[in-house]
């Protein structure tokens, strides 16, 4: 399937419609174990004592520590809200989103391409942990890193990020080992490592990245990118079957490959997501017919 | 072994191809598509490839079988397995043997009876696409439906004729052959062994027969009444009987239907008989046996004329001719008279020998001239020669001179030849010897032939009656142009010039108008009272290859040429079956590949 020119209106700098970012506002980003960062708040930092700085307040959530809620205000609104400061604002983020050639499928015209739902969904994201004052970066990467955007945490890096996925290009083959290193690099301390791609790729190499990364302390959400097209096969006439990325190909008649094909996806992504619940990733498939908060809701959802 | 009823049909075979030819267009037209998941196809492909391909080439095979089963039916397969379902598309020659042994009665039941209802049997097993023709005694072949047999058969009656069957077969097969289809000859026969005789071509045949013996028989093959006509005095009557045993054997002798005498007849043995005296005129005279179960010989008429003894004038001192005519006055054949003139020519009736002086030639000739003769003397010839043959000349006589006889007309008839020359003709009531009865001219009255023949000049010949004759029902025989109406009994049939064949045994008198001109004894012919059956031995030597079944049951080998079924339904059953097993197939392929 083509994939969208970037004169699309589909590529505005802001990536997202004002719907899109009206549905992110339930979201936050939370992670599942300790994290080193800046602030304190969703993420209990582990580094304690650096700084009492008071930064703000913000709702109380379940497993906020008591001692953090700030009983004058609860006296006063009858509200639980718990003080944040500097020093706990500790969140740093790598997106590290596929641009390979296979991301610049889509599976209809009406369809946005898999990178350009990625980048909306990386977008997405990445405003959602910049409202959370977490710092969030960006990694590109195909056969090779395409781009590299480091972990900042203030609304004007937003744009930044966003400018940046705007200007992503399906590029060629597929290869995560590099751009999982780069994250290593760039992530000195704990942090949230979001792995977006449509996976396929080499998923012993990838695995074997990702748990690396999760061997260093690093949260690791991988979003299973996929189009609708990809996970249940339109019937057809015979059909030679290309892979943009490499020269192989198979000719067969759809209607005839369905269920097998369906089979096949649907064991994929049940050995995705037990590699990953086994090295203490998440993992999430999203389809692109997918509303972005929705998916990402999904994603996020503990 | 394979055949085939229509096989050009097969040329369809090349449709077989098609599914394949199918599978590979559809392969070579696959159209490309981007698709980045190919990986996932691949280990689908991989995981599937064997059942999927296992599917196809089981779906191409039963397309491809179907294909193949319309056509073979299209093209009128037969095997040669006979069991397996109807019998082809065929052509069968049916006969029916309704000839005279068919009169038999066995059991009291008339043997064609049983081979009518056997042929009915055989019929039942046609199917609507077979070709079917009877063909019974009289020889006629009649094409039609099962039905329009069967209404044949049903008017059908014993024919009282002699049927060779190895001629009947022969023609049969032609029939058979000529159709272009599969199939044989059915041949449903009392098989007496008079009517076998060898066959030519080949194909299939069955006889059909009676398990039981032929009854014993009786009958009267040969009887004659000698020279005709008799004289008012009478004549002689000789007959023979043929008959399963040696024992002498009754028989009544009949004049118009009025007995008149019995005499014993030994088997074998020819007997005469004397009767008379006798009026003048036609009548019949019969003999008949005592009834047995084959009727038709136990009878036995023939016509017989009776008439006054010429009155003859000859010149006695004709030393030849007198003793001769001397003989016939003294045997009652002729008496002295002006009637007929003997050696000259008179105002009636004349028998003219050439003058001894051939300058007396021109005045003869010119006495002939004016009675109207067509014939007439021609110039002397001397030379060794010998009659060739002749109506009323039967051996061989040498001449050594002759006068020429010279037509100077269309009409008249040729009775005797010397060297291939008219020797003894007829003109009117004129007959003209071309060589005078003497030694010198040629050895005739020296010969035991010259008084017979004498007397059938002089009471046949020159009156222009048509000789009675014995001729066989069923065969024609000429009766001359001018005899326009067979009367038998009270029967009169039309008769048109040329060949003219009795229909029934029995006297036939000949008119022309109302004026008797002659008359016929038509009988069976003698062979058909042997009624005994044909062996295996004889059946093996003259119908090599044939089947034989009996009558009951026999029917259903009828259709089995050479042991071939039609396979047509057997391939649409299973070009059906193809079709059904292809439907579900698809059908459960197409679930399976859907299946959520």
């Amino acid at each position: 399937m083509p994939r969208s020119s970037p004169s699309d209106a589909a590529f505005r700098p802001d990536l997202l419609q004002p719907e899109d970012v009206a549905r992110l506002g339930g979201i936050e980003v939370t992670t599942e174990g300790v994290v080193a960062g800046f602030l304190a708040g969703l993420h209990r930092s582990a580094r304690r004592g650096f700084s009492v700085e008071f930064a703000e307040h913000r709702p109380y959530q379940p497993g906020d520590e008591p001692r953090y809620i700030d009983w004058k205000l609860l006296a006063r609104t009858d509200r639980l809200y718990v003080k944040q400061f500097e020093e706990e604002t500790s969140l740093r983020a790598m997106l590290v989103v596929d641009a390979s050639a296979s991301m610049g499928w889509r599976g209809a015209p009406d369809r946005l391409t898999k990178l350009d739902y990625a980048a909306r969904l990386a977008a997405a994201l990445a405003l959602v942990l910049v409202r959370q004052h977490d710092a969030v970066g960006l990694i590109t990467f195909d056969e090779q890193v395409r781009s590299m955007t480091p972990a900042r945490g203030t609304s004007a890096h937003w744009l930044t990020l966003a400018r940046a996925l705007a200007a992503t290009e399906a590029g060629h083959a597929t290869a995560a080992e590099p751009a999982l290193r780069q994250v290593v690099a760039a992530l000195r301390r704990r942090g949230l490592v979001v792995f977006i791609s449509d996976l396929l790729l080499d998923r012993p190499l990838a695995l074997k990245a990702l748990r690396y990364l999760r061997h260093r302390g690093h949260q690791v959400l991988v979003l299973h990118i996929a189009d609708p097209a990809e996970l249940e096969l339109a019937p057809g006439g015979e059909t030679r079957f290309l892979d943009p990325e490499s020269s192989a190909s198979v000719t067969l008649a759809p209607g005839e490959w369905t269920t097998a094909y369906r089979e096949t996806v649907q064991q994929a992504v049940r050995d995705w997501r037990h590699a990953c619940r086994a090295a203490g990733m998440r993992y999430a498939l999203v389809s692109t017919d997918l509303p972005f908060g929705t998916a990402l809701g999904q994603a996020l959802a503990r | 072994m394979i055949g085939f009823t229509l096989p050009w049909v097969l040329i369809g075979l090349v449709a077989a191809a098609l599914p394949l030819l199918l599978h590979l267009v559809q392969h070579h037209e696959a159209v490309d598509q981007l698709f980045p998941a190919v990986r996932y196809l691949q280990d689908a492909a991989r995981a599937q490839q064997r059942r999927l391909r296992f599917q196809h080439w089981l779906l191409l095979l039963v397309r491809t079988l179907l294909i193949v089963a319309l056509v073979l039916a299209a093209a009128g397969a037969t095997w040669r397995h006979s069991g397996i379902g109807p019998h082809a598309p065929s052509a069968l020659v049916l006969l029916v043997d309704n000839s005279a042994p068919s009169g038999a009665v066995v059991d009291g039941e008339p043997v064609l009876a049983a081979l009518v209802r056997a042929a009915n049997q055989v019929l039942d097993r046609a199917t609507a696409s077979d070709r079917l023709w009877l063909v019974t005694a009289d020889g006629v072949v009649r094409a039609g439906s099962a039905a329009d047999l069967r209404n044949t058969l049903t008017a059908l009656h014993v024919d009282p004729i002699r049927w060779d069957l190895g001629h009947a077969v022969t023609a049969a097969r032609q029939v058979v052959r000529a159709s272009g289809r599969p199939g044989g000859v059915v041949v449903v026969t009392s098989l007496p062994s008079s009517a076998l005789t060898a066959i030519q071509g080949s194909g299939s045949l069955l006889v059909l027969h009676p398990e039981a013996a032929a009854p014993a028989n009786r009958g009267i093959t040969q009887m004659s009444a000698g020279v005709q006509p008799w004289g008012p005095a009478g004549g002689r009557i000789s007959l023979n009987i043929v008959s399963s045993d040696t024992a002498a054997v009754p028989v009544t002798l009949a004049i118009n239907g009025r007995a008149v005498r019995e005499l014993l007849v030994v088997p074998g043995v020819n007997t005469t008989a004397r009767i008379g005296p006798l009026a003048i005129g036609w009548l019949t005279i019969t003999a008949t046996l005592p009834p047995d179960e084959f009727r038709l010989d136990d009878s036995r008429s023939i016509p017989v004329q009776i008439t006054p003894p010429a009155a003859v004038t000859w010149d006695p001192s004709d030393r030849f001719l007198n003793a001769a005519a001397e003989a016939l006055v003294a045997d009652g054949r002729i008496r002295r008279g002006s009637g007929v003139h003997l050696g000259d020519l008179g105002p009636g009736p004349s028998i003219l020998f050439p003058p001894s002086d051939a300058a007396q030639i021109p005045a003869v000739n010119r006495q002939l001239q004016q009675r109207g003769a067509t014939w007439r003397f021609g110039t002397l010839v001397t030379g060794a020669e010998r009659v060739d043959s002749g109506a009323v000349i039967a051996s061989r006589v040498d001449v050594t001179r002759r006068v020429t006889l010279e037509p100077v007309g269309h009409d008249g008839d040729l009775l005797a030849t010397v060297g291939g020359a008219p020797w003894l003709v007829r003109t009117g009531n004129l007959l003209l010897l071309g060589s005078r009865p003497d030694p010198a001219w040629t050895t005739l009255p020296l010969s035991a032939e010259f008084v017979p023949l004498l007397d059938a000049m002089l009471t046949r010949s020159v009156r222009g009656d048509l000789l009675s004759a014995d001729v066989v029902v069923g065969e024609p025989s000429a009766v001359g142009s001018q005899v326009t109406t067979a009367v038998h009994d009270s029967t009169a049939l039309a008769t048109q010039p040329g060949p003219w064949t009795p229909t029934a045994p029995g006297a036939w008198f000949l008119l022309t108008g109302h004026d008797t001109v002659g008359a016929l004894a038509a009988h069976s012919d003698p062979r058909v009272s042997n009624l005994v059956h044909a062996t295996n031995a004889q059946l093996a030597a003259l119908w090599p290859g044939s089947r034989t079944a009996p009558l009951a049951g026999g029917a259903r080998e009828a259709f089995a040429f050479g042991g071939r079924g039609d396979l047509r339904g057997v391939l649409l059953g299973l070009a059906l079956a193809c079709a059904l097993v292809e439907m579900i197939l698809t059908g459960a392929f197409a679930r399976r590949a859907a299946a959520v």
